[in-house]
């Protein structure tokens, strides 16, 4: 191939690459602010992205005992052991175990979960 | 870490019926650093730990985070508490006088009144009432597990403990602080709050509790961080309408003798309730 047409295709491709880039600076000045990605669109982006590989679905207990899935997406799912206490499963099997030992029930409530590595 | 502590889990496997509950996420933040060095740390997390009768109505409630010695006392008292409500005429009215008598003890000495073991197992037929069970903040009657052998010196608080360690966590002076808060102030709250509440089961009552002892407002997505963390924020079109409309609304409710849980433990949240290899 020449050098005159390799210095063609060269131009072509420069120009090709300016064009498309042109609708970028059209909308004003590329500035700090549209450099830093407002939050509303990482957060929409956040919403509609599937993670590469589905993640199991552990359900959150909740104070009326009835189970709701964790969206998958959240990524708190890294488990550690929730201590050395005998934690029962639910707070109505909790109450029905004090119905039968005579004990008291302890519900520790929190925000997060006792089991996650983040709680 | 708390629950992993041998004496606090044997205690409550002992004595209660234990469970968890979760009543919302835990606010997360990470920062990168860049070049793959992160930081993760739960921002704002709190705790409650309420004990029950078996259907469900509230004997009391230790509001946040205490330290081991602490909990398991505590523990022992309101255990103490609910063996007594059956052995009373009207269990309603002694859990209202015993919220009255421990609010008023608070309001006065700074402290709540101790709870006396065995009271209904003197030879003397006692009438089991506030007044026998009660006893001055301070006084202790019968074994108290995890107190401190009389021979053996108070570990001394340090600012950094090294949680790796067995027993540090009773030794880190922000715990400790927080635990004297929560004992001053946040529990005459509680006790306030269930006097106002007789018969109150925790769906009754977690929101307030979360929003006027704990300051975390539960049914705020934010935490009823909002206004603060979007007030200056100069990129109005980023700010969640709930936000920009709550904040000309919401009148904040004026909550006597409260004070924040103090950023240093609530920030180190992570670190005190489970074992795991970060620990």
């Amino acid at each position: 191939m020449s050098h005159r047409r390799i210095n063609s295709l060269a131009l072509w491709a420069i120009l090709a690459g300016s064009l498309t880039a042109l609708p970028a600076f059209s909308q004003g000045d590329l500035s700090k602010r549209a450099a830093e990605f407002p939050i509303k669109r990482l957060m929409r982006q956040s919403e509609t992205q599937t993670p590469s590989k589905p993640m199991t679905a552990i359900p959150v207990r909740t104070l009326n005992g009835a189970p709701t899935p964790v969206p998958a997406s959240k990524g708190r799912l890294e488990k550690v052991e929730p201590g050395k206490v005998r934690w029962h499963k639910a707070i109505q099997t909790a109450m029905d175990a004090s119905k039968q030992s005579g004990k008291p029930v302890l519900l520790f409530q929190m925000m997060g979960r006792l089991d996650d590595r983040f709680c | 870490m708390l629950f992993s502590d041998e004496r606090v889990a044997s205690d409550i496997n002992e004595k209660f019926e234990p469970v968890w509950v979760s009543v919302r996420d835990v606010p997360i933040v990470t920062i990168d650093f860049g070049a793959g060095h992160k930081l993760t740390r739960t921002l704002h997390g709190n705790v409650a730990t309420y004990v029950l009768t078996a259907d469900g109505t509230i004997v009391d409630i230790l509001p946040g985070l205490y330290e081991p010695a602490e909990y398991v006392k505590q523990l022992d008292g309101l255990f103490w508490v609910h063996h007594y409500l059956p052995r009373t005429p009207d269990p309603k009215v002694f859990l209202a006088d015993y919220h009255r008598a421990q609010a008023q003890s608070i309001k006065t000495s700074g402290k709540a009144m101790e709870v006396n073991p065995f009271a209904d197992l003197s030879k003397v037929s006692v009438e089991i009432s506030v007044k026998t069970i009660l006893l001055p903040p301070g006084r202790h009657l019968g074994l108290r597990p995890y107190a401190q052998p009389a021979a053996a010196p108070a570990a001394a608080l340090v600012e950094h403990p090294d949680f790796a360690k067995p027993g540090e966590l009773s030794r880190w002076t922000r715990l400790h602080e927080d635990t004297d808060v929560n004992e001053k102030q946040r529990r005459a709250q509680v006790h306030a709050m269930l006097l106002a509440h007789p018969g109150a089961k925790p769906d009754d009552i977690t929101n307030r509790l979360y929003r006027d002892v704990l300051h975390a407002d539960i049914e705020d997505p934010y935490l009823g961080l909002g206004e603060t963390l979007f007030k200056d924020y100069p990129f109005t079109e980023d700010i969640p309408e709930a936000i920009s409309s709550d904040a000309a609304k919401r009148v904040p409710a004026p909550v006597p003798d409260s004070k924040p849980l103090s950023a240093p433990a609530s920030k180190h949240f992570v670190s005190l309730f489970s074992k795991g290899s970060h620990h």
